[in-house]
């Protein structure tokens, strides 16, 4: 998680707080079927009554950033709010070719090599998968939520969370859950301080690596 | 012609015939099995490579179509068409289309996530496409509209690194178009692909011929189900390999690598039957070399047999040595050496058949051949001469045996130097010589028998002994005597026997000679039956006492009347008897003829000793003393009034035998004389051992005594070697007063001759002895 990107979001949270004071905190612990906690998993809660927050949702939000750095996405995983709009700058020497088919945003910037590129406004919630034409392992990952409380555990499986007294469901989305994670959703009513630990049902899938399991280029 | 199965030839022919056929049988079984197996591993062999060649061609097919299909689905631009087919399924279509020419492909297929086909350029696509394994690296074979298809399956990812496959693109070759003439070539066979009982493709032209269906059918029917390695199909025989490239639940396919027969084994046949060639030109050759070395053995061992043949009929042959078989020549070699030695011993026995061995001459068969020879020829005219050696039984007596011997050899050799070109000698035997000397009618036997005289002229030294020899001749004419061999011979034998009687040189035989002959040829076939006819008679020859004229003894004379041809002489006879051996009878005769005369001598008034001669086979003959004990017994004849005569020569023939009889006689007390003394060649020592009573001086000393003063000697010396060794003397041949007064004188004490009575015969001796005693009184 980039400096940058905490300090966005402690910015909203401190201007939730002052929407509602009695704002509780909720700590999240993801672990995996063996108790292990599991890094950079997307933890985000929507409020059964979205009215409550949608205003503030179209408000101005800040642009995020998905920077490609040595070949490689910047972060891995974006997560970001309904209506973003993100940056893809281009912080390698060579030129890139980031491209989504996903439905959520189908987009494509054709070869570029500064941070020129416009920032894309995100409008829709879902999974958008980042491909570049020209480095077929660049593969990088951005989840549109549409609730101000999202974000990523920690190193030690955590996310805290500040959120008004109310009902909420807690979601959970990583590229290589399996369906039952993927659709997993806990109902929470907030109305004190708590702590959560979340276990995945069923062990995520591993980590696609095509190129090493093609032996029929190793030939070449 | 009949073959000889048991000469030496056919046997070792039939057994070289018959150890090459086994070894040849036995080295083309070896051979010919050997190289079907190694020939039928090396196909199998090839079989296998095939099937890797086979594998690794369809191998690379499949990655070259890997590497086709996949960067198309990688493509960004086709990835926007899949991800747009749902809605632009005929823009996705005709970029598939496009790809497939590129890669030269033969059907393309875009199917989605779930296997199902969303577009595809082939009539009868499958619903569900075994994606799972025609993503898979390998021979992914599947059969769409009855056609097999090498086909490969790779997802489209619109992000690439994603785990999300968003479709799959499938595409495939025709099988038919992998399996061509280039595969065949390169593998070697015919490449057949079965699939679930179908021929799938095949470079087999049988199965790509006009109908192909039911072609395939039969083929099919006629791939053995069970692990065999050949097939007949349409009347040919294939090799045959199959392995199945893929065998699962209701899908199996094979593939069937086929090879004419005859094409697999073609080396094969061609070994087998340059082989065969090889094979009949050995059988040929060693048929021929046999054939020729059983003959080089068996040629040589008939010509051998051929001359063992000829030497059999003693036809000598030259014999030609084999070199080629070294036994054989062995054997020839031995065959030479028999032969020669067979010769050697021919001539050997021809040498003592025909030749002396004493003298070398040729021998009396010689002889008679030889001149039956020239007989037969009658070509030329020639003199047989007989000849024989005067006195060589003394030589033989005095000098010994092996002085004779010596003396004969000498004669022999200049005899057959001095004889004239043409003639011919030969030795007969004892000391008799013959000669054949061609001549001609009338030639005189003087000059006939001159060279033969020659040879004797000059005496001959042997052993430092100064020899004087002479030789009596009788001389025989071809063809006027005889015209026969034996009558040649038996005619010179006369006229030899004649001269010796006359002591001629030699004597011409004539026919007056020849009744002679006859008559001494008979005489010894008649002298028996005169013994018992009384036609011998005893005469007698008185001996007086000198000193007192008184008849002391008388010496009984064998006188011969014959019937027919009046009287013989002994002189004829007794050499005969002595020939003959009758001379045993003659002297038992004359023995009691002496004891009867004696006996009626002593009746009269008269005791008169009586002498008879005996000859040296009387001495010689055991039964002799034990007849005269028994006569005296017989006659009752006191043993001293008997006095046996020997000549010196007949004890020195064979002395030792001579003075054992001599000494039995006269330990009987009979009394005993030598005759003739003086003549032969007695030594002192003989005379000393010889065990007699009275010497009997020859004639040949008292005859001329007289006018011989010489004689006159000698008979003195005689009469004193006599006295000294107490033998008393006789002598004979007086024929005159004086002679007996000289002999008086000289102190001998008994006389015989003339002088005092010729021998008288048997019935007048009485009355003369009765009328001399009364005048000597």
């Amino acid at each position: 998680m980039t400096r940058q990107f905490q300090y966005k979001l402690i910015s909203v949270l401190i201007v939730l707080c002052c929407f509602a004071s009695q704002a509780k905190n909720i700590n999240i612990k993801v672990n995996d079927t063996v108790k292990k906690p599991l890094e950079n998993i997307v933890v985000y809660i929507e409020a059964e009554n979205k009215a409550s927050y949608d205003k503030e949702q179209l408000s101005d939000k800040p642009i995020a950033t998905m920077d490609q750095v040595n070949r490689q996405f910047s972060p891995q995983i974006l997560v970001v709010n309904k209506s973003t709009k993100i940056n893809f700058p281009n912080s390698d020497k060579i030129k890139h070719h980031v491209y989504s088919f996903s439905p959520a945003k189908t987009f494509e910037i054709k070869l570029y090599s500064d941070e020129q590129s416009s920032p894309l406004l995100f409008e829709q919630a879902g999974d958008v998968t980042l491909g570049c034409n020209i480095h077929d392992w660049m593969l990088g990952y951005i989840y549109v939520v549409d609730t101000p409380w999202f974000g990523k555990t920690d190193s030690q499986g955590n996310i805290n969370f500040e959120l008004p007294e109310g009902k909420y469901n807690i979601k959970l989305w990583h590229p290589l859950f399996q369906e039952a994670d993927q659709n997993f959703s806990r109902k929470i009513i907030v109305n004190r301080d708590n702590k959560l630990t979340i276990n995945l049902k069923e062990a995520m899938k591993p980590a696609y690596s095509a190129y090493e399991e093609d032996d029929e280029l190793d030939d070449y | 012609m009949t073959i000889n199965f048991k000469s030496l030839q056919n046997r070792i022919l039939m057994r070289f015939i018959f150890l090459l056929m086994i070894t040849i049988a036995i080295i083309l079984f070896v051979t010919l099995q050997q190289t079907y197996r190694h020939s039928e591993s090396l196909i199998n062999k090839q079989f296998t490579i095939a099937e890797l060649v086979f594998t690794d061609k369809l191998t690379n097919h499949s990655r070259a179509l890997y590497r086709g299909i996949s960067p198309i689905s990688k493509d960004f631009n086709f990835k926007k068409l899949v991800n747009a087919a749902e809605s632009d399924s005929r823009s996705v279509l005709s970029a598939m289309n496009n790809h497939q020419r590129r890669i030269n492909t033969d059907f393309s297929a875009l199917l989605s996530s779930d296997a199902k086909t969303i577009v595809s350029n082939i009539p009868s696509s499958l619903a569900t496409w075994p994606v799972e394994k025609i993503s898979q690296s390998g021979n992914n074979i599947l059969v769409l509209d009855e056609t097999l298809y090498l086909v490969r399956a790779v997802p489209i990812r619109l992000i690439e690194s994603s785990s999300k496959i968003k479709a799959w693109l499938v595409m495939g070759i025709k099988i038919k178009k992998l399996i061509n003439d280039d595969l065949r070539k390169i593998l070697g066979f015919d490449v057949t692909l079965v699939l679930n009982d179908m021929v799938g493709a095949s470079t087999y032209q049988p199965l790509n011929s006009q109908d192909k269906k039911l072609a395939s059918q039969l083929f099919i029917n006629e791939i053995p189900t069970v692990d065999r390695d050949n097939m007949s199909f349409q009347g040919k025989s294939l090799a045959l390999y199959q392995f199945a490239m893929k065998d699962s639940d209701n899908e199996r396919l094979d593939v069937i690598f086929t090879i004419d027969e005859d094409l697999a084994f073609i080396n094969f046949t061609q070994l087998a039957s340059q082989l065969i060639i090889a094979i009949c030109i050995i059988i040929l050759l060693t048929v021929l070399l046999s054939f020729r070395f059983s003959r080089s053995i068996a040629t040589p061992l008939k010509n051998l047999v051929n001359i063992a043949n000829k030497i059999q009929y003693g036809n000598y042959v030259e014999i030609t040595h084999d070199v080629r078989v070294s036994e054989v020549n062995k054997l020839s070699f031995a065959f030479s050496n028999m032969q020669s030695a067979i010769q050697q011993r021919e001539q050997d026995n021809h040498q003592l058949a025909f030749y002396s061995v004493l003298t070398g001459l040729p021998n009396r068969n010689h002889f008679i051949r030889t001149m039956n020879e020239l007989i037969e020829d009658a070509t030329m005219q020639f003199a047989v001469i007989l000849m024989d050696i005067d006195r060589f039984k003394e030589i033989n007596d005095t000098l010994g045996h092996e002085y004779g011997d010596k003396v004969l050899q000498a004669i022999a050799t200049r005899l057959e130097k001095s004889l004239v070109q043409g003639a011919y000698v030969a030795y007969l035997e004892g000391d008799e010589f013959a000669m054949l000397i061609p001549c001609q009618k009338s030639v005189k036997p003087e000059v006939l028998v001159e060279p033969v005289i020659k040879v004797f002229e000059q005496f001959f030294e042997i052993n430092n002994i100064q020899l004087d020899v002479s030789a009596s001749m009788g001389i025989a004419m071809y063809p006027e005597d005889s015209d026969k061999a034996d009558g040649l011979m038996q005619f010179a034998d006369i006229a030899l026997y004649v001269c010796k009687d006359k002591h001629n040189s030699y004597e011409l035989y004539n026919q007056k000679l020849n009744t002679h002959s006859i008559l001494r040829l008979n005489l010894m076939s008649e002298l028996r039956g005169s013994l018992e006819n009384g036609h011998l008679q005893l005469h007698y020859q008185p001996q007086i006492e000198i000193s007192t004229n008184q008849v002391k003894s008388i010496e009984c004379l064998v006188r011969w009347q014959h019937p027919e041809h009046g009287f013989i002489y002994p002189d004829d006879f007794i050499p005969l008897a002595e020939q003959t051996g009758n001379i045993r009878y003659l002297t038992k005769w004359a023995i009691e003829e002496a004891l009867k005369q004696y006996n009626k001598l002593k009746e009269n008034g008269f005791n008169i000793h009586m002498a008879v001669n005996i000859s040296a086979i009387d001495l010689t003959d055991s039964d002799l003393v034990d007849f005269v004990k028994e006569a005296l017994t017989e006659h009752n004849v006191e043993p001293k009034m008997l006095m046996l005569e020997v000549t010196e020569s007949a004890i020195m023939s064979d002395p030792e035998k001579a003075i054992t009889a001599l000494n039995k006689l006269k330990n009987m007390g009979v009394q005993l004389s030598i005759d003739d003394f003086g003549t032969g060649y007695s030594s002192m020592e003989q005379l000393k051992r010889t065990p007699v009573n009275e010497l009997k001086i020859d004639k040949s000393f008292v005859l001329e005594l007289i006018s011989s003063n010489e004689d006159a000697i000698i008979v003195k010396s005689i009469t004193d070697l006599a006295h000294n060794l107490g033998l008393s003397v006789v002598a004979e041949g007086v024929e005159n007063k004086q002679s007996l007064e000289i002999l008086n004188k000289i102190g001998i004490e008994t006389a015989q001759g003339y002088f005092i009575s010729k021998a008288i015969h048997t019935d007048e001796f009485l009355p003369w002895l009765v009328n001399y005693e009364k005048n000597n009184v």
